[in-house]
């Protein structure tokens, strides 16, 4: 190791230490054996306080919200598009940075390190520790670069380091009762340097520039990433995107608990990737908008489904006939 | 609460925002049966508990045990902390009528939480109004739709279309 560069002898540190703190954490578990551990996917679904209350042990709802969601949110939602625009910006495919070839570039995220360095100091600062004292030495050495630096380039005698991003606007991840987020901003990039250089992300989803400045029915047919498309075409707006595509329609039918208004069933354009295309429910909003009219909006629903009632029922996991007996919509 | 009320009683009473072009004069709608406002659909939750044969490892919606109820404050609680702009899904309700929790088990993994109230619960969006939730027990769902390309057919219900869930 002592001959790999200095990027890759870094790595390996951090690797190593992650490693064995994740052996101590194991070792924890079962020596703990009382408390009911539950599954990330269960604890997911209950909030912190209510997962504690319920039995489930403190180790557990820490590892979902000290370490899925802060992960998912710095990770999933900020670094990826960052990454990608990055990859992008330089021309070169981007996809895993953390190489151990000689060749490709080894990027510290510093700042964004907290969604690993948070979680072990979490775990410690509660008491759950079990870690070696050199190793908590060696966390805090990277506590301190993710409490103070951006990305980073280490080389002999030389460290490339980037600023922070000076704006960053998420929104919270629907659904998340742990404080999960994603990144959105309409108005620009979701995440900007002083430089000028950024991701835009609407939602979540990383999207090119024309999405926020000139979405269109041929761009969006051209656009082969299906959530880009998405993004675009809510931008466009549905009734637009549906009339200038010429989607077929499949059937339409009144709206259950909404009166005066149509569910209506297209079939969606066959998609250029692979995979059979599915059907888009197209509703009209409960309540009006201030000028009066009323939003119309598409929802992407399996193929497989006919009927459109049925389509509405299957977006709130219900049947049709359940979904028909709907009193009232807003 | 017993006694139905208007928009205006309501937003005066908990302080919350309603957008100016919704009308406020007329009482709010209360019902026991399934409404929806916005993405967000109440669900009277006897509804569900109905036996599903969809294979062995199907389990219907059920509330954890022991349940974890948590009571609504008159200012109300956040059933769904929404998108952009956070508009959020008030529930409110007169103190000591109704409770909260969101240790529920759905097998369709769209459950917000559950309710239980002994009177009037309402549900408040700025750009949906009020609706009204009448005494009982109620799950809440938000929505999904499909995501990706492919869906998976299978009598395993575990396995379903890649989803993705819809805010406001």
């Amino acid at each position: 190791m002592g001959l790999w560069p200095l990027a890759a002898r870094l790595a390996a540190l951090e690797d190593g230490l992650r490693s064995r703190l994740d052996a101590r954490i194991r070792r924890a578990a079962v020596a703990w054996p009382g408390s009911w551990g539950a599954g990330t996917g269960t604890v997911s679904m209950y909030g912190p306080e209510d997962a504690v209350l319920s039995g489930i042990s403190d180790r557990s709802v820490v590892a979902v919200t000290a370490g899925q969601s802060l992960r998912g949110t710095l990770i999933g939602a900020v670094v990826a598009p960052l990454r990608a625009a990055l990859g992008q910006a330089i021309g070169e495919d981007a996809e895993d940075d953390r190489l151990t070839a000689a060749d490709g570039t080894i990027t510290f995220r510093g700042q964004h390190d907290a969604a690993w360095v948070g979680y072990y100091d979490i775990r410690r600062r509660s008491g759950f520790g079990g870690y070696a004292v050199a190793d908590l030495s060696e966390l805090d050495a990277w506590a301190a670069l993710a409490r103070s630096a951006g990305w980073w380039w280490p080389g002999e005698g030389l460290c490339v380091m980037a600023e922070r991003p000076v704006e960053v606007h998420t929104e919270p991840l629907a659904g998340s009762h742990h404080g999960e987020l994603r990144l959105h901003h309409a108005d620009g990039p979701a995440v900007g340097f002083t430089d000028g250089f950024g991701a835009n992300v609407l939602h979540g989803t990383p999207v090119p520039e024309w999405v926020l400045s000139g979405p269109t029915v041929d761009r969006i047919r051209a656009e082969l990433n299906i959530e880009v498309r998405r993004s675009a075409i809510e931008r466009l707006g549905w009734d637009a995107y549906v009339r200038g595509a010429g989607m077929a329609l499949v059937a339409s039918s009144p709206d259950p608990g909404n009166p005066g208004a149509e569910l209506q069933l297209y079939d969606d354009l066959p998609s250029k990737g692979w995979g059979a295309p599915g059907r888009v429910l197209v509703v009209t909003n409960g309540t009006p908008e201030p000028g009066g009219d009323r939003r119309r909006y598409g929802i992407n629903v399996p193929g497989n489904l006919d009927d459109p009632v049925g389509a509405a029922a299957w977006t709130y996991g219900l049947t049709g006939e359940l979904y028909a007996t709907l009193v009232r919509r807003t | 609460m017993l006694t139905t009320l208007t928009l205006a009683d309501l937003t005066a009473r908990t302080g919350l925002d309603i957008l100016g072009h919704i009308e406020r004069e007329v009482t709010i709608p209360v019902t026991d049966g399934i409404q929806a406002q916005g993405d967000l659909l109440v669900i009277p939750i006897a509804l569900l508990a109905v036996e599903k044969s969809r294979g062995w490892s199907w389990r219907n919606v059920s509330i954890a045990d022991p349940p974890r109820w948590h009571w609504v404050p008159a200012a109300g609680i956040e059933a769904l902390r929404a998108g952009t702009g956070g508009n959020p899904h008030t529930l409110v309700a007169d103190p000591g009528t109704c409770r909260w929790t969101t240790g529920v088990y759905d097998p369709e993994r769209l459950a917000l939480g559950a309710l239980t109230t002994t009177g009037i619960a309402y549900l408040i969006h700025p750009e949906h109004g009020g609706s009204g939730i009448a005494p009982g027990t109620y799950l809440i769902r938000r929505q999904r739709e499909r995501s990706g390309s492919t869906p998976r057919f299978s009598s395993f219900p575990h396995a379903v279309d890649r989803v993705q869930y819809i805010v406001d």
